[in-house]
């Protein structure tokens, strides 16, 4: 697919239009991204471009992914573990047509890109993957401090001490710490990152990972990153232990199942069937067709 | 492009197979990335500026090996080393200069020093530890300055400010972001 | 006659893009080009000033290509480049090839002079419609103080 013109004429000189930024823009992101990867959790500025999408739908996450791919890539783009929801199927669309060469998959294991919005693979990943997140609010501080020069001099000098105090608030009020998204995490024991809108259940695969994790907010315009073997530490308390979403029924105490491929390991989605029961599928798509793959074969 | 063909080393698509080359041992100091293949016989050290460098971005060369085409290229403007982006040095020469070290709001402004070495693989072997790095890793670069070690370690002595390094021999490179810990 | 150099660039783009192509291209063919830059496709914030109090501001960001090129034939060399404000970099890289032949004086001079003239024409044409649909629109404000005088 070549680039078009505003006339409807295809144009020479169409590798120009590879990855639809142009190469200055490009060039910045690259900078951006290897000193987020220098400096792991700190939020470097960068000059996030228009994008052919409205900020808020993943411009962050796009511009890191297309100042990544090549024509060698194989690009995946999950929406809450699905691939198939309009966002990641359009953002999908969209590479596909800019990036002549890249494959898309929906295959974890297939994938050298995969940009994600609020969710990481069940699939470990490997050394030979990058996961780009797709991030909303990329400053774990904005809750405590409305003023940006401020949140940078705190983030600077690790001063975390109003975090804890709004972690100590929860207990005391809920007796337990309410953030279910978004868990504030310390990287290589200075920045703490907004870890996007994963679920806690994901927050410990940040952790001494094989893969480089890639954060991009477009609209705050900042460029994060957790490189591979690198600490990635919930912040809790030590009397408080970091806990997981554990899909435990409460009446039987039994972790629930994904309805259609079994699983007793992985994120689930929790929803009503047309009978109106409560039932439970992995939010992972590709995670359980591969499952079901399994399962088929194996029969 | 269709009109005229650019040398490799300039075309969009090298930079972007040169920047995932040098993201991966960004991310995983020790590892060793070769670019020989990119490169038509051009030094690694100028692929990782090429890679990087654009109008917006300065220079210090105190190797004074680059050209003027070369300078054109890379389409970077020239600073003093204390003042530049980006530093191009040889790592026989020992450092008698304070790089920019950002500052603890923007860390990121910390100077990316590209050095030129003789190898990579055939000196006394370092051992790294830090972020990307799985346990330890050795590199045993040759051809490069113990002073380099010594000031490094002192511009990095205040994290999150500090100095990232390119080291490159010939035809390939290795990443030392401020945050890995050199040990004998 | 030819125009100032400065306006070559935008002259030759408003001529027939077929024929701006063809030409480069013959000499381009014939000659050897060496690229001194980098050729630079993308976006660039336009600064202008504002005609009260005469500050900068920037109005927006406007695609931009550029070409630095020297061009080495049997009969001279030259330097040449263009700047447009285009992402068609193949119709830059032409223009800026066009631009050294000319400083060069090569033998295909004549016919570069011809497309000027025929994209200096064009241009004119454009112009004048412009400046006609923009007389449409002028008013003629009488101020209040004018009728004391």
């Amino acid at each position: 697919m070549h680039p078009v013109d505003t006339m409807g004429q295809t144009r020479e000189g169409a590798e120009y239009g590879f990855a639809f930024l142009d190469e200055d823009a490009k060039r910045e992101l690259r900078r951006s991204i290897f000193k987020a990867v220098c400096i792991p959790g700190h939020q470097v500025p960068y000059a996030s471009r228009e994008m052919p999408i409205a900020r808020g739908f993943g411009t962050g996450g796009m511009q890191l992914t297309l100042a990544l791919l090549g024509p060698d890539d194989a690009c995946k783009v999950i929406d809450q573990g699905a691939d198939d929801s309009v966002n990641a199927a359009n953002i999908r669309n969209f590479f596909a047509l800019t990036c002549p060469g890249v494959t898309g998959t929906l295959r974890t294991e297939e994938a050298s890109v995969i940009q994600t919005r609020h969710r990481i693979p069940e699939l470990p990943l490997r050394a030979d993957q990058i996961l780009v997140f797709q991030v909303p609010y990329p400053d774990p501080l904005v809750v405590v401090e409305p003023n940006a020069a401020k949140r940078r001099r705190m983030h600077g000098r690790a001063d975390y001490a109003r975090l804890w105090v709004k972690l100590y608030e929860d207990m005391v009020a809920f007796d337990e710490i309410t953030i279910s998204h978004r868990y504030p995490t310390r990287i290589n024991g200075h920045y703490i990152i907004d870890p996007s809108p994963i679920p806690r259940f994901d927050v410990p695969k940040l952790h001494q990972a094989d893969c480089l994790y890639l954060f991009g907010a477009g609209r705050e315009k900042r460029i994060y990153a957790v490189p591979p073997h690198t600490d990635a530490v919930p912040i809790t308390f030590n009397d408080v232990t970091f806990a997981v979403e554990n899909f435990r029924d409460k009446a039987t105490g039994k972790r629930h199942c994904c309805r259609r491929c079994g699983a007793d390991d992985s994120f689930l989605d929790e929803f009503l069937d047309d009978d109106g029961a409560r039932v439970f599928q992995c939010s992972d798509a590709a995670y359980c067709d591969m499952r079901l793959e399994r399962l088929e074969a194996a029969e | 492009m269709s009109v005229l063909d650019l040398p490799r080393l300039w075309r969009p698509a090298t930079h972007q197979a040169l920047f995932r080359r040098i993201l991966d041992v960004a991310a995983r100091p020790g590892q060793i990335a070769d670019l020989g293949d990119l490169l038509d016989g051009r030094p690694a050290a100028l692929a990782a500026l090429a890679t990087f460098c654009d109008n917006t971005q300065t220079l210090a060369d105190l190797t004074g090996t680059l050209s003027a085409t070369d300078f054109a290229f890379l389409d970077v403007g020239k600073a003093t080393v204390d003042k530049a982006g980006f530093i191009l040095s040889v790592g026989t020469a020992a450092p008698d200069f304070t790089p920019r070290l950002g500052t603890l709001d923007t860390p990121e402004d910390g100077a990316t020093l590209v050095i030129m070495v003789d190898s990579l693989t055939e000196g006394a072997a370092l051992t790294l530890t830090g972020p990307g790095i799985n346990g330890t890793a050795t590199l045993a670069p040759k051809g490069l300055a113990p002073d380099w070690l010594t000031a490094r370690a002192r511009w990095c002595a205040d994290f999150p400010m500090g100095v990232d390094l390119v080291l490159a021999d010939a035809t390939r490179l290795t990443v030392i972001p401020r945050t890995t810990k050199i040990g004998a | 006659m030819r125009p100032n150099r400065e306006d070559w660039a935008a002259a030759l783009a408003a001529a027939d893009k077929g024929r701006v192509a063809a030409l480069a291209d013959r000499i381009r063919d014939r000659a050897q080009v060496d690229l001194l830059a980098p050729p630079r496709e993308g976006l660039m914030l336009m600064q202008l000033r504002e005609s009260v109090a005469g500050a900068a501001f920037h109005l927006g960001e406007i695609p931009m290509a550029r070409v630095h090129l020297r061009l080495t034939a049997p009969e001279g060399v030259a330097e040449g480049g263009a700047a447009l404000m285009s992402d068609d970099l193949a119709l830059v890289t032409r223009l800026a090839i066009l631009d050294a032949a000319l400083v060069a004086d090569l033998p295909e001079a004549p016919e570069i002079e011809a497309l000027l003239a025929e994209g200096m024409a064009a241009r004119a044409e454009t112009q004048a419609r412009r400046a006609l649909s923009l007389d449409r629109t002028k008013v003629d404000f009488q101020l209040l103080s004018e009728e004391d005088e």
